[in-house]
């Protein structure tokens, strides 16, 4: 805090934290409440209560905003009070939810609750009448195409892209099997719709977009084809390797727009980056040894269980 | 990544005559390419490596200790922080220290993590005084903390609890003294887990003293990210 500003909330600045920070503050919060709940004997009222307290009294007096705690605060404070409410299993109650992250999203400015909003009345759309695939790539569309115009708000933004990047992954869990060619038609025009905008606005929030619904087209598409699994992947990451290759060597010596020039992204990419090399280098496993007649069942040369 | 699947799915079906010419063909690509390289060739150096792996783990199970070297010579000849955590990864393997097997908290888990966390630490050393790579002593830093951080937690003891704790300083201390906020970072998320154990192992009410804890790491934890600001300056 600013030590010139003692006691004048106005001339207080807003601390800032870098993003990893903000999640250990959030989740410490989150311990927080459900401690002081259980504490409490349950009541989600007097949670919720002291919980919106706090929040605003820190927003208000100290000028929190993005530090994780007053969002963990109005968010928990709000499902706190839910929870009070009685429970009739109705898909319904996935709208109080949604309307509780969107009241918090909008206090706090918190783009991600906003998208967890927009991805509950998705699953309402899915409970209810089977259509939580169409409002997710709805939800996306629209978000894409408001992202088109320029926002005097970075929240503003950042929630139309949560919303463009989160729901089409959202509505993917809820894609039927009896639906595949759908999903698959419905998910390419999704990725076109968003490359097209990428190329015309040069947003980067478009081709991620772009990615993920010609990505989910492509593992549905997979399902579909009479290949081996190894023939799939192997044609798969060929062509993303491809792609990769042809991106980058467009976007080589480019200073402006896209370009392919590393950068720090999250202030710990070195960390992610070892992160990611190590889950992904899990020593494989020898087959197992076959002994003859082992399996539970088959004759012939055949045996189960292998 | 998914080509390296692909590729040790092929090669469990016995069909592996493709794959050493295909990890050559990346090596060579990269090789080739190291004037002019981008961001994709890093993944191509990648793949090659991970085709190296599922080969010899394929054909030699559990020979990590020459994956390790053979990651650690193409870490330098390419100066890939990729293939250095590849390396590392491969090492630590071989000392008994896996990811499948890092949440079985077996008694000798702990001396292995420390064991390896000192090679490391080791090769940090010799690498600063024999290489002007400095992307690598980073690598190596956040490897060692990480491997002793688990294997103090993984005593799941009180000694166990103190030395996370002990630990997490010494880490949070190099983060202070390198101005690398991830040290401070995860080092405070070990020591409080390692505090929470510590309190939860002897005492009861539960809720009261995770209400009481979080508070106070809430309010720590904006005492450090100040004090590490003003440092940075």
């Amino acid at each position: 805090m600013n030590a010139a500003g003692e006691g004048a909330p106005e001339a207080r600045t807003t601390p800032k934290y870098g993003v990893f920070a903000q999640v250990i503050f959030f989740v410490l919060t989150c311990g927080a409440m459900y401690a002081f709940y259980q504490l409490v004997g349950e009541n989600g009222i007097l949670t919720g209560v002291v919980a919106l307290a706090l929040a605003e009294y820190l927003i208000n007096r100290w000028r929190w905003l993005r530090t994780g705690v007053e969002s963990a605060l109005w968010l928990g404070g709000l499902f706190a009070f839910i929870s009070e409410l009685p429970s009739t299993g109705k898909p319904e109650a996935l709208l109080v939810l949604a309307a509780a992250a969107a009241i918090a999203g909008a206090r706090v400015q918190n783009p991600l609750f906003g998208a967890l909003a927009a991805g509950l009345t998705m699953h309402y759309f899915e409970r209810k009448w089977d259509f939580g695939v169409l409002f997710a790539l709805a939800g996306a569309t629209l978000a894409v195409v408001l992202l088109c115009r320029t926002w005097r708000r970075p929240s503003t933004e950042w929630l139309f892209i949560a919303i463009a990047l989160i729901l089409p992954l959202a509505g993917y869990a809820e894609a039927d099997r009896k639906w595949r060619m759908t999903t698959i038609a419905l998910y390419a025009a999704f990725g076109a719709i968003a490359f097209t905008a990428a190329i015309v606005k040069r947003h980067h929030a478009f081709f991620l977009a772009a990615a993920i619904g010609f990505a989910v087209a492509a593992i549905e598409l997979a399902r579909e084809l009479p290949l081996l699994l190894e023939a799939k992947l192997a044609i798969g990451g060929a062509f993303l390797l491809a792609t990769s290759l042809a991106v980058s060597r467009l976007l080589r010596n480019r200073t402006r727009g896209f370009v392919a020039t590393k950068e720090s992204l999250t202030g710990a990419d070195d960390l992610l980056e070892f992160a990611a090399t190590i889950s992904v280098a899990a020593p494989a496993q020898p087959p197992a040894a076959r002994e003859p007649g082992g399996g539970d069942f088959g004759g012939a040369g055949a045996s189960g269980t292998f | 990544m998914l080509l390296a699947t692909a590729a040790g799915m092929v090669l469990k079906d016995d069909l592996s005559l493709l794959i050493i010419p295909a990890a050559i063909v990346c090596y060579a690509w990269v090789w080739w390419h190291r004037a002019r390289a981008t961001l994709a060739d890093d993944y191509v150096l990648l793949l090659g490596a991970m085709l190296v792996s599922a080969e010899v783990l394929m054909r030699w199970p559990r020979q990590f200790l020459p994956l390790a070297i053979v990651h650690g010579v193409g870490a330098y000849a390419y100066k890939s922080r990729l293939l250095l955590s590849l390396s590392i990864s491969a090492l630590a393997a071989w000392m008994g220290v896996e990811r499948r097997t890092a949440f079985d908290f077996s008694a000798d888990l702990a001396p292995r993590a420390f064991l390896t966390a000192g090679l490391v630490i080791a090769w940090r050393q010799l690498h600063d005084r024999l290489s002007n790579i400095r992307d690598f002593l980073r690598v190596c830093e956040h490897f060692a903390a990480n491997l002793a951080l688990w294997g103090a937690l993984s005593l799941a003891s009180d000694p166990g609890y103190l030395l996370t704790i002990a630990v997490a300083a010494l880490v949070m201390a190099w983060g202070f003294k390198q101005r690398s906020e991830p040290f401070v970072l995860y080092a405070f998320v070990y020591a409080v887990i390692g505090a929470d154990a510590l309190l939860l192992h002897h005492f009861e009410h539960e809720a009261a003293i995770i209400l009481i804890s979080s508070v106070i790491a809430i309010a720590a934890l904006i005492a450090i990210d100040k004090r590490f600001r003003e440092r940075r300056g």
